[in-house]
C-alpha cells in the first residue's frame, strides 16, 4: 500500500517538480480513421498567455512488449499547434498501438494525455468506393477513386435482367480507367465495387449499382450513317477515276492513235482498191534518200575528225 | 555490426514468400493471412540503404537460401517462428536510435506475424524435444574441434 502510495505521490508530483509547470494535459483525445488513413485528434486547450504546441508520441506492440515499453516521438507532430496531426505513416501494422500528446507554453510543459484504449488500424473505417460508370460507343468503361497503394477494388457487373450471370474484376491500379467489357448494342449494364485491403484481411461494403445504356444499333447507325455515305461516294470515286485511267493506257497501248495507211482501208470492192489512186507513192519512199557511196565517206571522215 | 547483416538478410525473408502472391500464407499447419508484402517491402526499402551501407561484414551469411528453401513444409511454421522471434527480441533492439521510428513497422509487424503462428509446437513439447536431443548438441560441440 505504501509503495502505491508512493509511485502516485513520485507520478503526480514529479511532473510538477521537473517543469514547474501547471498546464493541464490535452484532453479528449480519439483517433478518426477513415480507408486507412489515421489522425489523432484532441480538444484545444484553452490558457492565456501564449501560444500552446503540441507534441505526439506513439508506441506499438513491440515497443510496449519488447522495448522496455518505450515511445517514439512523430517528427511531423512534434510542436504543432494544430489540434489534429496525421499519424497514417507510424500506425504502420495491423497491431494495438498506444498514442500519447502533450501540450506545451514556452517552457512549461503537461504531463502526456494518453489515448483511451489502444487502436488497431483493423477498426478504421472502409468507406465503398466512389466509381464512374461510362459507356464509350459498346465499351463499358468504370473510372475508380484513388485510395492509395494499400487498396484493391473488387468490380462486379451485369446485364441488366441477367442478376444471375455476375462477372467480376480484381482491379489492383485505380488510376487508370479500367475497361469491363464489350456491351451488346442497346443492352443495359450496371456495375457495383468495393474496396478490399490485404493488410487487414477487409473489405468495404458494396457502392450503389450504377447502370448505363450501350448505344443503340439505331443511334449507333444515326451517328456512323454520314460517314459511310462520304465513304462510298469517295469509293465510287476513286474506282471510276481507276477505271478510266486503265482505259487511258490500254488504248495507248493497243489502240494507238495513229492513222491506218490508206491501203487497210477497206472499200467495198477488192477492185476499188486496186484501182485507188488516192497515194500517189509509198510515205517511206518519199523519205528515203539513197546517197552516193563517196559522200558516205566523207561524211564519215568529218565525223571522226 | 551483427544485427545489420541480420536486416539485410530481411530481404531475402520478403523475397522469398514474394513469390506466393496469395490473400491466405499456408506455412505447413500455419495459416496467415492480413500480411501485405508490397508494404512489408516499402518498410525493408525505408532502412535498406542505411543498413547495406554500414554492414562491413560481407563474409558472413546468417540466412542461406538453399538452407531456408531444404527446410520441409511441415517445419516452416516453427522456423519463421522462431526466426522472426530472433529478429524481436534481438535484432530489432539493437538498431540505433535514429532508426527506431524507421524500423518500427517491420518490428510491428513482425509482432504480428509471430502472434499468428500459435499452431508451432508449444514451448513445453519444443522443451522436452531440445533437452532429449542434447547428445546431439555434444557432439557437434566435440567434432567441430577436431
Amino acid at each position: 500500500m505504501a509503495t502505491r502510495f508512493g509511485t502516485f505521490l513520485l507520478g503526480s508530483l514529479v511532473p510538477l517538480l521537473v517543469s514547474g509547470a501547471l498546464l493541464p494535459a490535452p484532453q479528449n483525445i480519439t483517433i478518426l480513421s477513415t480507408n486507412m488513413k489515421h489522425f489523432l485528434v484532441w480538444s484545444p486547450l484553452t490558457v492565456p498567455g501564449e501560444a500552446v504546441k503540441y507534441s505526439i508520441e506513439f508506441q506499438g506492440e513491440y515497443e510496449r512488449d519488447y522495448a522496455n515499453d518505450s515511445w517514439i516521438p512523430i517528427g511531423e507532430c512534434t510542436d504543432i499547434s494544430a489540434t489534429q496531426c496525421d499519424i497514417t505513416e507510424d500506425i504502420s501494422a495491423t497491431v494495438p498501438y498506444n498514442l500519447r500528446v502533450r501540450a506545451a507554453q514556452g517552457t512549461e510543459v503537461s504531463r502526456w494525455a494518453t489515448l483511451n484504449g489502444l487502436f488497431n488500424r483493423v477498426t478504421t473505417s472502409l468507406i465503398p468506393p466512389m466509381l464512374t460508370v461510362m459507356a464509350d460507343g459498346y465499351h463499358l468503361l468504370v473510372e475508380l477513386e484513388h485510395l492509395g497503394p494499400a487498396f484493391e477494388f473488387l468490380v462486379l457487373y451485369w446485364r441488366k435482367g441477367q442478376e444471375n450471370q455476375v462477372y467480376e474484376k480484381v482491379v489492383r491500379d485505380s488510376n487508370t480507367t479500367v475497361h469491363l467489357e464489350t456491351m451488346e448494342a442497346g443492352a443495359e449494364y450496371c456495375v457495383k465495387a468495393q474496396t478490399y485491403v490485404e493488410a487487414i484481411n477487409r473489405s468495404s461494403n458494396f457502392s450503389q449499382v450504377q447502370c448505363v445504356k450501350a448505344a443503340d444499333s439505331k443511334t449507333f447507325s444515326v451517328i456512323f450513317a454520314p460517314i459511310f455515305f462520304i465513304a462510298f461516294v469517295v469509293a465510287v470515286f476513286i474506282l471510276f477515276l481507276l477505271a478510266w485511267k486503265t482505259c487511258q493506257v490500254c488504248q495507248y497501248s493497243c489502240c494507238p492513235n495513229e492513222g491506218l495507211p490508206d491501203t487497210l482501208k477497206l472499200t467495198e470492192s477488192p477492185a476499188g482498191i486496186i484501182n485507188y489512186r488516192g497515194e500517189e507513192a509509198e510515205k517511206c519512199d518519199m523519205s528515203v534518200h539513197v546517197q552516193p557511196p563517196d559522200e558516205l565517206l566523207r561524211f564519215w571522215i568529218h565525223d571522226a575528225l | 555490426m551483427g544485427p545489420f547483416t541480420c536486416i539485410v538478410l530481411l530481404s531475402f525473408l520478403c523475397g522469398t514468400i514474394v513469390t506466393k502472391e496469395r490473400k491466405i500464407l499456408q506455412f505447413g499447419q500455419c495459416e496467415l493471412s492480413g500480411i501485405s508484402f508490397r508494404e512489408l517491402r516499402d518498410y525493408f526499402g525505408e532502412i535498406k540503404e542505411t543498413v547495406q551501407t554500414q554492414d562491413n561484414r560481407t563474409d558472413v551469411i546468417l540466412l542461406k537460401e538453399s538452407v531456408l528453401l531444404g527446410i520441409p513444409v511441415s517445419e516452416s511454421c516453427c522456423l519463421l517462428r522462431h526466426l522472426l522471434r530472433f529478429y524481436i527480441e534481438s535484432v530489432f533492439k539493437a538498431t540505433s536510435n535514429l532508426l527506431r521510428r524507421k524500423t518500427s513497422p517491420l518490428a510491428n509487424t513482425f509482432v504480428r506475424i509471430k502472434t499468428t503462428l500459435r499452431q508451432c509446437l508449444d514451448s513445453n513439447i519444443a522443451a522436452i524435444k531440445a533437452v532429449g536431443e542434447m547428445d546431439i548438441l555434444f557432439a557437434w560441440m566435440r567434432d567441430i574441434n577436431n
